[in-house]
């Protein structure tokens, strides 16, 4: 409780007057100023910080999202926009005279001798008691600078922004595939196998496209044996696998598109020339080849020949058969620009329609793989506890999306045509037309209708086996005909009551068997012969 | 005398006051501090410690020191409060007339000594209530004021609760600091062997006289509260109270009654005596802190389950001081 021996002197004796209020004033503007400037910095170091931790969350999500914007600019721009709002908060929080005194007073250890002059200052004005205070305060200790009391400092968020600035960065260079630590997970064989195909299949249209000089083919095809290893690793799961084939789809097929459009801006004339195209396909019409000799000087007249017996199909293809015949007449006559327009727009439509061919080809391959695992699937969820499925609501309703997914497939590849048809039949020993409609029911030789417990539709034939357990409180009986005849009064009985769940079981197997003529037989309920068991 | 000798003289009075106390009493510093701020503060002490650690000593050294009436009062169980205040006795003049007349007791004193106030019955010790509240005894229906400066310094025991009565409520909020002796240390035993074994026994000479110290309670009522100090010292009395917002875990758990504003005036009034003594005239909040302790442990009424389980009220206020924010809302920055 003693505080005499920290005391620093009796009293203290008064200067002029006034002289040490002024000096007062003068002490606490400058430390209000220093003050502001520390929580500018301090509101800095707190956004750069927020700004780094948002840059990293950005950045992964970019990453992780198919997005083309460049990551370091995202990280930059958000840091950038946390800084400004961190120092526009900072410049709104002015610090009041009377807290910056405060502070001042618990880092010099003025016991309160400062902001207790200020205070007095600002509320009684200029009387004795407060020129004494103002004298006691300036006589104690006063720092020459004010930036002693608030200094710059790093404080504990600038002291943090290291270590966020390494996770932004760990997080825009670390593969994060690989990072994902080995989780012991059962690993789906379908998958993997589909993977395989699917690599099998993308390092093939590589070659081919790479060899024809096709960049969209090229690209997709990476894509594609990229995906096709993640798959066959074993680190996707079948729906993850599901997923990413569906965008691997539609990737594909807007590739597709873009090449035609490109090739030719006109839809309908694009139709036509592809039309034209494709049954013009010749080893001996290669517009590059020609296009090359041209330049060389050496189109010779085999060439000229080809060109004019083709003239109806290149007139499909979008090319005035007048046209065509004023360009050989010119370039018979020396001019070869009017010829050399035509080839190279050839050169174009061969091209289009090799990456048209290409890409459908592997869209096709992706919605085989698409088809086999959700066909799969079905299998595997079903609970009979055989290879033919159950179809229940939700199947049915996958069913319904997966005949969808067959049916857009197939207008696609109708609208491929013959040849690519053709071309793709032959890359592929297990493409075949099939029927997803479910089979219709049917008549027993007994007279009862039945309906098939699930099917399984043509085309490439697996086999699985499972062991499924019963759903939670849902009741494992085979499907039986239904018979009406008591089956309404037993389940407005059974509504009404609350019996448990196998009870209601026994009671309905019972009606029903007298529904069907059939003798009660003198089961027990599942729970007794589980009690007796 | 202005302002500034005033304080010149106060210091060198509290200087000489405690060098004179000093020379008989070892340690105690605080105990010491404690007394001259209940004394500048024209409130009453009581000192609570185990037999043998210089309490009375203490106060008869202190009524040594200063010019001013002192009287000792052994409190026993059959104190009554006559004995304390004084009675009417029947008197005859010289004519043979017989008449009442108020016969004072020790109470008519300015330094009075209650010892081990505790083994007074409750009636005996509520005798005291009124004198130290208002400075005056009503005896009948005269009423009869003390002498300022007029100060209680009441001692008890604390392990001795056979035979004992403790205070009740409000004769313990009477009391402006509750101040506990310790034991001393090696050096001040030697000290003290030195002191009381030998010969000549230290002597005390009177240095304040009772003008000297109205003038200092003056002195110590005209030290400055600032608002925001002030405050502090209202959210650390209302941290005592369970109900409070600002109140700590272990209020809220082991409390049953907090300071009342008896209170929170004994911390400012013992924290502008600590400024004093410290040669400021603004009170810091290092000095409310430091009052808070004697202002609060007598006021803080505990609860069952804080006595059933040995809750100490020291550590109790000792948490509310720690745990009070200086600055209310104040960033850690």
């Amino acid at each position: 409780m003693s505080q005499t021996s920290d005391a620093p002197s009796l009293w203290i004796g008064l200067e002029g007057p006034g002289q040490a209020r002024e000096q007062l004033r003068r002490f606490v503007a400058a430390l209000t100023r220093a003050r502001r400037l520390q929580i500018l910095v301090d509101h800095a170091f707190g956004g750069l910080l927020a700004g780094l931790c948002l840059a990293s969350v950005a950045v992964l999500a970019a990453r992780q999202a198919p997005s083309t914007y460049p990551i370091w600019q995202l990280a930059g721009i958000t840091i950038a926009v946390a800084l400004a709002v961190a120092l526009v908060l900072g410049w709104w929080r002015r610090p009041k005279a009377l807290e910056v005194a405060i502070r001042a007073d618990l880092t010099l250890r003025l016991k309160q001798r400062l902001s207790t002059a200020w205070e007095l200052m600002t509320v009684h004005g200029d009387d004795a008691l407060t020129e004494r205070l103002a004298v006691q305060a300036v006589r104690a200790r006063l720092p020459a600078r004010p930036g002693t009391v608030f200094p710059l400092r790093i404080n504990r968020w600038g002291r943090l922004a290291p270590v966020a600035a390494t996770a932004l960065l760990l997080a825009g260079v670390v593969d994060l595939g690989g990072m994902q630590p080995p989780t012991p997970r059962k690993v789906d064989e379908q998958v993997v196998d589909e993977g395989q195909r699917l690599g099998a299949f993308g390092r093939e249209m590589r070659a081919r496209a790479q060899r024809d000089k096709l960049p969209r083919s090229t690209r997709q095809a990476a894509q594609l044996e990229r995906l096709g290893a993640h798959m066959e690793s074993g680190t996707l799961t079948r729906d993850q696998a599901l997923g990413q084939l569906a965008r691997m789809g539609e990737s594909l097929d807007q590739e597709r598109m873009q090449a035609l459009a490109e090739a030719n801006p006109s839809e309908r004339s694009s139709q036509r020339a592809m039309n034209a195209q494709r049954s013009s396909v010749a080893p001996d019409l290669n517009p590059d080849a020609m296009l090359e000799r041209m330049q060389r000087g050496a189109l010779g007249r085999d060439d000229t020949r080809a060109l004019t017996q083709r003239l109806d199909d290149l007139e499909r293809a979008g090319i005035p058969r007048k046209a065509m015949q004023n360009a050989l007449e010119r370039h018979l006559a020396g001019a070869d620009d009017a010829l050399r327009e035509i080839l190279e727009k050839l050169a174009r439509l061969t091209r289009a329609l090799k990456e048209d061919e290409e890409l459908s080809k592997a869209f096709e391959a992706v919605g085989r793989a698409q088809d086999n695992l959700g066909s799969a699937r079905g299998a595997s969820d079903g609970h009979s506890g055989s290879i033919a499925m159950d179809w229940d609501e939700d199947e049915g309703a996958n069913r319904d999306a997966k005949g969808a997914l067959s049916a857009r497939a197939e207008e696609r590849v109708n609208s491929l045509g013959k040849g690519s048809r053709a071309a793709s039949q032959a890359d592929s020993s297990t493409a075949t037309d099939r029927s997803d409609a479910p089979l219709p029911p049917r008549a027993d030789p007994a007279g009862r209708v039945v309906r098939p417990h699930g099917q399984q539709r043509a085309g490439e034939e697996f086999t699985s086996q499972g062991r499924m357990l019963p759903r939670s409180n849902r009741p494992t009986v085979e499907n039986v005909p239904t018979g009406s005849e008591f089956a309404a009064q037993a389940e407005a009985v059974l509504s009404r009551e609350h019996y448990p769940e196998h009870h209601k079981e026994f009671v309905r197997r019972y009606f029903l068997n007298l529904s069907q003529g059939a003798h009660a037989s003198p089961e027990q309920p599942p729970a007794r012969e589980a009690q007796r068991e | 005398m202005n302002d500034e000798a005033r304080l010149s003289a106060a210091h060198e009075w509290l200087n000489a006051l405690r060098r004179q106390i000093g020379r008989r009493i070892v340690g105690h510093h605080d105990i010491v501090d404690g007394i001259l701020a209940c004394l500048l503060s024209s409130g009453h002490v009581l000192l609570e410690g185990v037999p043998g650690l210089g309490k009375t000593l203490l106060v008869k050294t202190l009524s040594d020191a200063l010019h001013l009436e002192f009287a000792r009062i052994q409190f026993t169980p059959d104190l009554m409060p006559s004995d304390i205040i004084g009675t009417q006795v029947v008197l005859q003049d010289e004519e043979g007339r017989r008449h009442f007349h108020f016969q004072r007791g020790p109470v008519f004193t300015q330094l009075l000594l209650a010892d081990e106030i505790n083994r007074a019955t409750p009636k005996t010790q509520s005798a005291l209530l009124e004198a130290m509240e208002e400075k005056r005894v009503t005896v009948g229906r005269i009423g009869h004021a003390l002498q300022e400066p007029f100060m209680v310094l009441a001692t008890q025991n604390p392990i001795e609760m056979e035979g004992t009565y403790p205070l009740p409520e409000a004769q313990l909020d009477r009391f402006l600091l509750k101040l506990n002796a310790t034991y001393p240390d090696a050096d001040e035993l030697s000290q003290i062997v030195d002191r009381t074994t030998g010969w000549p026994m230290p002597s005390v000479e009177p240095v304040l006289s009772a003008g000297d110290v109205m003038a200092l309670r003056e002195l110590v009522r005209s030290v400055v509260l600032a608002a925001h100090v002030k405050d502090y010292a209202i959210r650390m009395v209302l941290a005592t109270h369970a109900g409070n917002a600002e109140a700590t875990p272990l209020v809220r758990r082991y409390v049953r009654h907090g300071a009342s504003p008896r209170g929170l005036q004994a911390i400012v009034l013992a924290a502008k005596a600590l400024a004093l003594f410290a040669g400021r005239i603004n009170v810091s909040f290092d000095d409310l802190a430091a009052a808070a302790p004697a202002a609060l442990r007598h006021r803080v009424l505990l609860n069952f389950e804080a006595e059933a389980e040995g809750i100490d009220v020291e550590d109790l206020i000792a948490e509310v001081v720690r745990e009070t924010p200086i600055v209310p809302g104040k960033a850690s920055d």
